[in-house]
């Protein structure tokens, strides 16, 4: 068996036609010159194999599970998807129907509002920002996605990982199939981004009078993989509320009952970070859930953390980070994560080297350096 | 027979080892990177 995934940077944000990345590759199992979106899941079907199309922040990817002994089958679907897809009218506004609809249903939901006001605070006008409204659908049009589809799919912007029985007969199969008959676009496709701006307000309450939980995310710009600060801030990120028994979890879940889980983390994108803590609570205590989520911070910042903590967070760490390679197919995963952040392998003995020698003051000093209340973004959706 | 009255030894996690994979870059520019598990 082996895992292929086709990698591509997403394309440079246009504000005024937001969802093309998104759409073009979400609809790319939708149908080519030759295939009809049915044909295309008939055919990997019969091999027994597996399709997915992925939309992140930064790049998009189809991956292929397949039986090695199929690949000459179930290749040439995926290179007629990547070369070849013609987003069918018809196609297109179903996918633009259900997508309103997912919408509508997504927007009932607190966590939700929440999320996507913070990433536009944080984020600004950019692909990172981008929450798809209503009207945003109605600037997908099928000539600007097979545009979009030509510049973007193309070889020199695209990365192929292939993971598992990876012979000799696997890789000619794949070089052939995308080498020297699959041909760059005279125009180089244009994957830079515009500069992450965040917003002036800082504060956003989204009031929902019928709430029974309020969501709260709060948060601010921060480092990215790139930073050396990042391994020990992650370490402190997981004292605050990167693990099951983290302080924010003991506090305002196990203690106060003010919730069924609340969690704070790092987000890593190419163009910048963000530090944040998410929760959704009752909305009659969703003030003194803030109070709490303020006091634990303040405490990272003045007290040092018990060593005994401190072990116990490092051996979680460490442990899934080992716990996370279970076979050939995650040590690829660990790989896309430094290669898309322009690291090498070093970062990962950085990393460990970090997580087992941090000291308490260390860790401190992280909380003062990148936990600034004043700096903070809060968005409240519910009850305040 | 095992001794289930003592807990097993603790040992630290010094160093992890990752694969690392192999890499062709094909003439149109596309890059391919291989991990090699072999047969499982």
């Amino acid at each position: 068996m082996v895992r292929i995934e086709w990698i591509f940077s997403n394309l440079r944000f246009d504000p005024a036609k937001p969802l093309l990345n998104v759409a073009v590759n979400t609809m790319l199992t939708e149908g080519t010159s030759i295939l009809s979106a049915s044909q295309i899941a008939d055919q990997i079907d019969f091999y027994g194999a597996f399709l997915q199309v992925d939309y992140g922040y930064d790049h998009s990817q189809v991956t292929l599970y397949t039986l090695n002994k199929h690949l000459s089958s179930t290749l040439p679907v995926i290179k007629d998807i990547l070369t070849d897809s013609i987003f069918p009218e018809s196609e297109l506004e179903t996918f633009i129907r259900n997508q309103q609809q997912k919408l509508q249903v997504s927007l009932q939901k607190n966590d939700i509002v929440a999320r996507r006001a913070f990433n536009k605070a944080i984020y600004g006008d950019t692909i990172y920002g981008l929450g798809a409204d209503f009207d945003d659908y109605k600037t997908l049009f099928r000539d600007d996605m097979l545009w979009h589809f030509k510049q973007m799919y193309q070889p020199s912007n695209c990365t192929i990982l292939i993971a598992g029985k990876v012979d000799k007969k696997a890789l000619e199969l794949l070089t052939i199939s995308f080498g020297s008959d699959w041909i760059n676009p005279t125009v180089e496709a244009n994957t830079t981004q515009p500069e992450l701006k965040a917003a002036y307000e800082h504060l956003y309450f989204i009031e929902k009078p019928a709430a029974l939980q309020s969501a709260i995310r709060m948060g601010l710009p921060s480092i990215t993989r790139t930073h050396p600060d990042f391994p020990a801030l992650q370490v402190m990120n997981t004292v605050l509320g990167g693990y099951f028994g983290s302080r924010l979890m003991a506090n305002i879940r196990e203690d106060k009952g003010y919730t069924y889980g609340i969690g704070s983390g790092i987000s890593s994108l190419k163009k910048g970070g963000a530090l944040f803590i998410a929760t959704e609570v009752g909305a009659d205590v969703c003030k003194a859930a803030i109070t709490e989520i303020e006091k634990e911070i303040n405490l990272l910042k003045t007290e040092l953390v018990s060593e005994d903590e401190l072990s116990l967070v490092r051996n979680y760490m460490l442990g899934s980070l080992l716990g996370s390679l279970e076979n050939v197919l995650s040590h690829a995963d660990k790989f896309k994560n430094i290669y898309f952040s322009g690291l090498g392998y070093e970062y990962y003995d950085q990393y460990t080297q970090v997580i087992r020698s941090i000291t308490a003051e260390e860790v401190l000093q992280m909380a003062n350096k990148y936990l600034d209340l004043d700096k903070f973004y809060r968005v409240i959706v519910g009850k305040y | 027979m095992t001794d289930r009255t003592t807990a097993p030894e603790f040992k630290d996690i010094d160093h992890i080892e990752l694969i690392k994979p192999d890499h062709i870059e094909l003439d149109n520019g596309c890059n391919i990177f291989s991990f090699n598990s072999g047969d499982q």
